[in-house]
């Protein structure tokens, strides 16, 4: 067991520069030991994350927060409500309180719980010396409910009386590019008509809609209802919380992607003061793991209320109670083309189930309404959606969030209407393939998408896998057990596109803030980074050396967390844009940095020193004319003990004037990245058994400044739109038992094989921008920003779900898809 | 770690469970001293409750954190060790029933350095999170043991066991073959070492016996695979035992 403090080793161990040879190895790395030689080439050696923290992760030494632990703490217990909806009307902690062992009970109003909102929110908690005995503790806890008629219907959420004072409805979205529409106006929420037509249309889905959209004759329209179930709660045994007292504060080792935002909640949770909570982000990058906010708060609870270091490991067995069987989210889509397969009209319409906390399902309700109609042309789009509240549980983070239920849905439809008109689905999307500057559906015209093309006709050159499979049965659908059949395999090959929206107009201001200092010590020029990103062991703290290295051409950079919690602001940044932001900081920086270092030799070449760049070992005038040595200005610049300091920030903003030293997309103007990805899946029909063998990825990854690092990235998102759209769970069986033993996730033998394709890089550096232009690519966003696991698993899911539709014969709307289930829609 | 005021007189003499319970309200706490042998030593256990699995004896009890917990219900292979050289959940044994098992967890083979397994994992499959990657090590090291060159469906079955949702079953594959090419190489020097050793001795050895080509043709009469790349089921088996 290791002592937490509050710089882990691995940090250190993370600072070891990628070329050895370039550089005296920091004497102080503690993960040195565990670092092997390796024998042979890494393929992954590009990616960032070197060789020291591989190791110690396979070794099983790298520091999560489960491995801490101190001698004397405590281990903490929850229980959760039974019902979705109740009173709690009194409450015995006593018999808990009595047993030996037992340090701190707390129960119902002891929490500010008197009310149950949701089936599985927490109403006890327990610390005891042992695991066994806080659980006990917990079962002798009586607690008397009232229960109350749940709301757990989303459907049923717009008539019934109000469950909450803000009422059942938490957001709307309108938008419309019809012809007379000028500029996409949000409506005024709850329109009692439109939102009789949603409901008609949800439930009667598929069926053929008598008062459709006016439409000429000799087209066709496909009318179809998605249900997506709510996305899984993974287990989140690694996401332990180990809290330590800490003087006046508690100090949280957890994993945690944004420190600040988490920072702020907890305090929030707990009713005190920020500066009482230390946050420290033990490592994790899992990407569908969602981290338990109740268990900080527990945590951070018992180790306050006991004054002893407080475990709290989320056990999945009984943790959650038996999950709503209802669809997270529904969509009802009615695609209108022409006989020729091009599309006319396209009207979406959605809700989403928000659970208690609906708030946070707005950002994936805005999401999928700017995004609906997936990367094609469409003359008239209408789109609108709700997220209402029901007692279900708040709704997890939406893998691949709104773009993956835009991908999935825009994608199927494209197919069935290829399927009613007699083409192919690849004829239909390529004829109606979106251009640059065709208009989204929240009228903002698209940057760029000349890059579509190219990724198409990439995926289509791309290999196939050899049909049939085997002769080893584990290549068989159902692989070992129930195996398929070889008479009645058929292979579905399905291709999606998917775009993601990288500066939604939404978008509060997000910041992020750094710093780099540049000297010297006996080894040469080293440079120092601070900077409040949290390296989870992806290589993220790798990126922001490679662009120091970049701008300042030192080999030695060391990143290192900021000294005090606050010294470095940054705001919450949502999922994929911390890099971006986090790394343009540095940038920044790191050119004030450069800019003092070089003030001598701008001055001797009578240049500004803004002007002059590193290249390769020289320092270099913007225009290549004059040029210096880099050793030698270095060695001058840095003379005795001289420290160049500078201070650099980045600002994104979705909307409003533009500021310098902010980025904000032009008016009406919208940033989106592509992708298209084409699965393959064999299935046996009669067995109901499937199987996906591959998926072929083409991306355009911006700029791909450390290249291991976006095939991980691309590989993860495959992986987990693979549990995405497979995994079943059965309602039924899940109340019985834990989570993971029901969920059925596929299994190394049905995972697919991802070929990643060269990534299309349509912004190679700042200065190459004019002739990317002239290429027809994108004027490229600072650094050359995609955040290309989000789109990686929304094209995924939409392409599996596609080449399952086409291997089954059948068009299932429910994801995950079923395929033993009979019947077209199912 | 002690629970004072809580455990009972547990009998001392180890590797047989014993229980003395403290009847304590609703509770009823019984624990027990054995021994575990993990990674060849054995490992003294007093006062344990007898309740508890044996991954919970070995991270918390005796701190052999590189067995991790990731499910705690036996689905996500995290905590495979290796018992008596069979891969097991240990989130799924009682840590009584453990006893005089030979027990290995990863920390065996990361010591003086990484084996060829942690080395090819580290190489292959270090941009993921990494926390199934030591319970995936044991599995590789006992899937390698009794089949030195596997084909990928047969490495894909093996790790059928382990959630990875960070990185693609190749990745694993890659790290696999790598490792099996790495120990036939180790195996072959060695080999090597011995005969340039004693000549003399190495002509009084009897050859190595081979498998019959009539028993292999009679039981995988199947046709074979179609690509160098493509599995094939008979491999594992021609294979097996050579590492034994």
């Amino acid at each position: 067991m290791t002592t937490p403090t509050s710089l882990p080793g691995f940090l250190i161990g993370e600072q070891l520069p990628e070329r050895s040879e370039d550089a005296a190895q920091p004497v102080e790395s503690e993960l040195a030991e565990y670092g092997p030689n390796l024998s042979e080439p890494s393929p992954a050696a590009g990616d960032g994350v070197g060789k020291v923290v591989p190791t110690a992760k396979a070794n099983g030494r790298y520091p999560y927060a489960a491995d801490l632990g101190v001698p004397g703490m405590l281990w903490a217990a929850m229980t959760r409500s039974p019902h979705p909806h109740a009173t709690i009307v009194g409450c015995d902690t006593e018999a808990a309180k009595a047993l030996p062992g037992v340090h701190a009970v707390l129960a119902g109003p002891d929490l500010g719980v008197n009310q149950v909102d949701y089936l599985g929110q927490c109403v006890a908690i327990a610390a005891a010396e042992h695991p066994a005995i806080a659980q006990a503790a917990l079962n002798a806890i009586t607690i008397d409910y009232q229960p109350q008629e749940p709301l757990t219907d989303p459907r049923q959420a717009f008539n019934a009386a109000p469950i909450h004072a803000d009422g059942n409805v938490a957001a709307h979205r309108f938008f419309s590019t019809a012809h007379d529409a000028t500029a996409a106006q949000p409506r005024k929420p709850s329109p009692s008509a439109r939102r009789a037509e949603a409901l008609q249309g949800l439930t009667g889905a598929n069926a053929q809609a008598a008062d459709g959209p006016e439409v000429p004759p000799r087209s066709v329209s496909v009318i179809h209802g998605y249900e997506f179930a709510r996305p899984a709660d993974w287990p989140a045994g690694p996401g332990t919380v180990f809290a330590v007292p800490h003087g006046d504060g508690v100090e949280i080792h957890t994993l945690s992607v944004d420190p600040g935002r988490d920072r702020r909640a907890l305090a929030a949770a707990l009713g005190r003061p920020e500066a009482e909570i230390r946050l420290v982000p033990a490592p994790f990058t899992g990407g569908s793991i969602a981290d338990d906010a109740d268990l900080r708060v527990a945590a951070a609870l018992l180790a306050a209320r006991t004054g002893r270091p407080v475990k709290a490991v989320d056990g999945s067995v009984g943790h959650w109670p038996a999950g709503t069987a209802e669809p997270a989210a529904r969509v009802h889509a009615i695609h209108v083309a022409d006989q020729d397969g091009t599309l006319r009209e396209v009207r979406l319409e959605l809700v989403i189930d928000g659970g208690a906390e609906p708030a946070a399902a707005e950002a994936l309700l805005d999401e999928y309404c700017r995004l609906a109609a997936g990367p094609y042309r469409v003359p008239k789009v209408e789109v609108q959606g709700w997220v209402v509240r029901t007692h279900n549980p708040p709704l997890a983070p939406w893998p691949g969030g709104g773009a993956a239920l835009a991908a999935v849905v825009a994608e199927a439809q494209m197919d069935a209407v290829a399927a009613e008109l007699g083409m192919t689905g690849l004829e239909v999307r390529v004829k109606n393939l979106m251009r640059t500057g065709d208009k989204l559906p929240d009228g903002r015209k698209v940057v760029a998408a000349d890059m579509l093309p190219e990724l198409v006709t990439a995926v289509l050159d791309a290999s196939v896998p050899p049909f049939p499979p085997g002769p080893d049965v584990r290549e068989f659908p159902g692989t070992v057990g129930r195996t398929g059949e070889m008479t009645r395999l058929r292979r579905g090959v399905g291709v999606a596109l998917a775009m993601v929206d990288l500066v939604p107009p939404g978008l509060a201001e997000e910041l992020a803030t750094a710093q780099v200092a540049l000297t010297s010590d006996v080894h040469g020029p080293i440079a120092h980074v601070s900077t409040a990103m949290v390296d989870t062991g992806a290589g993220q703290h790798a990126l922001l050396r490679r662009i120091v290295r970049e701008v300042l051409g030192v080999q030695r950079v060391l990143v290192r967390r900021p000294t005090a919690p606050g010294a470095l602001p940054a705001t919450p940044l949502a999922s994929g844009r911390a890099a971006w932001l986090h790394g343009m900081a540095v940038q920044r920086a790191a050119r004030a940095v450069r800019s003092q270092a070089l003030a001598a030799v701008g001055a001797e070449l009578a240049i500004s020193p803004e002007l002059l760049e590193v290249r390769g070992d020289r320092v270099v005038s913007y225009d290549g004319m004059l040029s210096r040595p880099l050793d030698a200005v270095y060695r001058a610049a840095l003379r005795g003990a001289a420290v160049y300091l500078a201070d650099g920030e980045f600002r994104v903003r979705g909307s409003g004037p533009a500021e310098p030293g902010v980025f904000v997309p032009e008016p009406g103007q919208a940033h989106v990245a592509f992708a298209v990805h084409r699965a393959v899946v064999d299935a046996d029909t009669e067995l109901g058994l499937i199987r996906p063998v591959r998926v072929t990825a083409a991306h355009d990854a911006g700029r791909a400044l450390v290249p291991g690092r976006i095939e991980a990235a691309i590989a993860a998102g495959v992986m987990s739109a693979a549990s995405a759209v497979f995994a079943d769970e059965a309602p039924a069986a899940r109340a019985e038992a834990g989570a993971l033993a029901c969920a059925q996730l596929p299994s190394a033998l049905d995972l697919p094989e991802v070929d990643v394709l060269p990534p299309i890089q349509s912004s190679i550096g700042e200065l190459e921008t004019t002739a990317l232009r002239r290429r027809g690519f994108s004027a490229p966003l600072p650094l050359g920003y995609q955040p290309v696991g989000r789109i990686a698993h929304a094209a995924a899911a939409a392409a599996l779900a596609c080449a399952a539709r086409d291997a089954l014969g059948a068009h299932r709307t429910a994801i995950p898809i079923r395929p033993w289930e009979t019947g077209r829609d199912r | 770690m002690s629970e004072p005021g809580l455990s009972g007189p547990g009998p001392e003499d180890s590797g047989t469970p014993g229980s003395a319970g403290v009847q304590s309200g609703a509770v009823a706490w019984a624990t027990a001293g054995f021994e575990l042998t993990v990674n060849g030593v054995a490992q003294p256990v007093s006062d344990a409750w007898i309740g508890e699995n044996l991954l919970f004896v070995l991270r918390e009890r005796l701190g052999f954190t590189a067995v991790k917990d990731g499910c705690g219900e036996g689905e996500c292979g995290a905590c495979t060790v290796l018992m008596d050289g069979q891969p097991t959940a240990a989130c799924l044994v009682p840590a009584v029933a453990a006893a005089g098992r030979e027990i290995e967890t990863p920390e065996l083979h990361a010591v003086p350095q990484p084996d060829a397994v942690a080395c090819a994992l580290a190489a292959h499959a270090g941009a993921g999170c990494g926390f199934c990657l030591p319970g995936i090590g044991m599995e590789l090291r006992a899937l390698l043991a009794r089949n030195a060159k596997p084909s990928a469906a047969a490495i894909r079955e093996a790790l059928s066991g382990h959630r990875c949702r960070c990185l693609p079953p190749e990745r694993f594959i890659a790290a696999t073959d790598q490792a099996a090419t790495a120990l036939a190489r180790e195996q072959a020097r060695v080999q090597a070492q011995a005969e340039a050793l004693t000549q003399a001795e190495l002509d009084a050895r009897a050859q190595p016996m081979r498998e019959s080509p009539v028993l292999k043709s009679a039981n995988y009469g199947r046709v074979p695979a179609q690509g160098a790349s493509r599995s094939h089921p008979t491999g594992e088996h021609e294979q097996s035992g050579v590492r034994a």
